[in-house]
């Protein structure tokens, strides 16, 4: 974990991991502290973790060999009308599914996008040349 | 994780988390402890406060392993955090999950 910021507002935690599955449940979890010190409830967190775990564990598993120096950030918006996560990645990119479907149940991969759209409200897979901004947003429960 | 064995059954508790830095290693390490005259995997998940879909792909990989020997795989006392992963994917349909 290369370092992480608070901003004053919209509240926000920055976190750089290094292309490394095993850095990925610590940022999650540092996530979910700095989200949980905003009041956000137990059933929020579990699907903030879960979703930033799958965009994480994808920018890392998908990453070219000229990919892997380059860290990949997390960035983690608060307000009090919705939470906005930010994966920046470093992989060649992909097109994001305008529908996520299930694999097949006897699949051992596949299930993360599909994951990651039934737990936030809304996702948009930015490309560009040299790195992806994947923006997942969902509404405060009590706002919706 | 920690395993035990009950007649044709091979029971594996004490699993903080199944994600994408272990999977992998827990379901080889469940298959190479699976014994040849056993037919049956049970995962005991009442310690297991995290699942992620590559934790999914290798509960999915057992429950294969364990129907290639005309067995099933058994999740016991799944967590609510679990419980909803599996629920959101419909795996709960798949798997045999029970409480002990």
């Amino acid at each position: 974990m290369l370092g992480a910021s608070h901003l004053s507002y919209p509240r926000t935690l920055r976190l750089k991991l290094a292309c490394n599955l095993t850095e990925v449940r610590m940022a999650a979890q540092m996530a979910r502290a700095f989200l949980a010190e905003q009041g956000c409830a137990e059933k929020e967190l579990m699907d903030y973790e879960l979703a930033l775990v799958e965009a994480c564990n994808n920018a890392i598993k998908y990453v070219a060999d000229g990919g892997r120096q380059k860290p990949v950030l997390m960035e983690v918006l608060w307000d009090t009308n919705e939470v906005e996560l930010r994966i920046t990645d470093h992989t060649s990119g992909f097109e994001w599914p305008e529908k996520a479907t299930l694999p097949d149940a006897e699949s051992e991969s596949g299930r993360g996008l599909y994951l990651i759209r039934a737990l936030m409200d809304h996702a948009n897979y930015l490309r560009s040349p040299g790195e992806n901004v994947l923006v997942l947003k969902k509404a405060r429960k009590s706002q919706r | 994780m920690k395993f035990e064995t009950i007649g044709d059954t091979l029971r594996v508790y004490a699993i903080n988390e199944l994600g994408a830095a272990n999977a992998n290693a827990f379901r080889d390490w469940v298959r190479e402890t699976f014994g040849e005259t056993q037919k049956h995997i049970e995962i005991e998940l009442s310690e297991t406060t995290f699942v992620d879909s590559c934790g999914l792909g290798a509960l999915v990989a057992l429950h294969k392993t364990a129907c290639s020997r005309g067995g099933k795989l058994r999740l016991l006392n799944p967590q609510p955090p679990v419980r909803q992963i599996l629920e959101l994917t419909r795996m709960d349909r798949i798997f045999e999950i029970a409480r002990q």
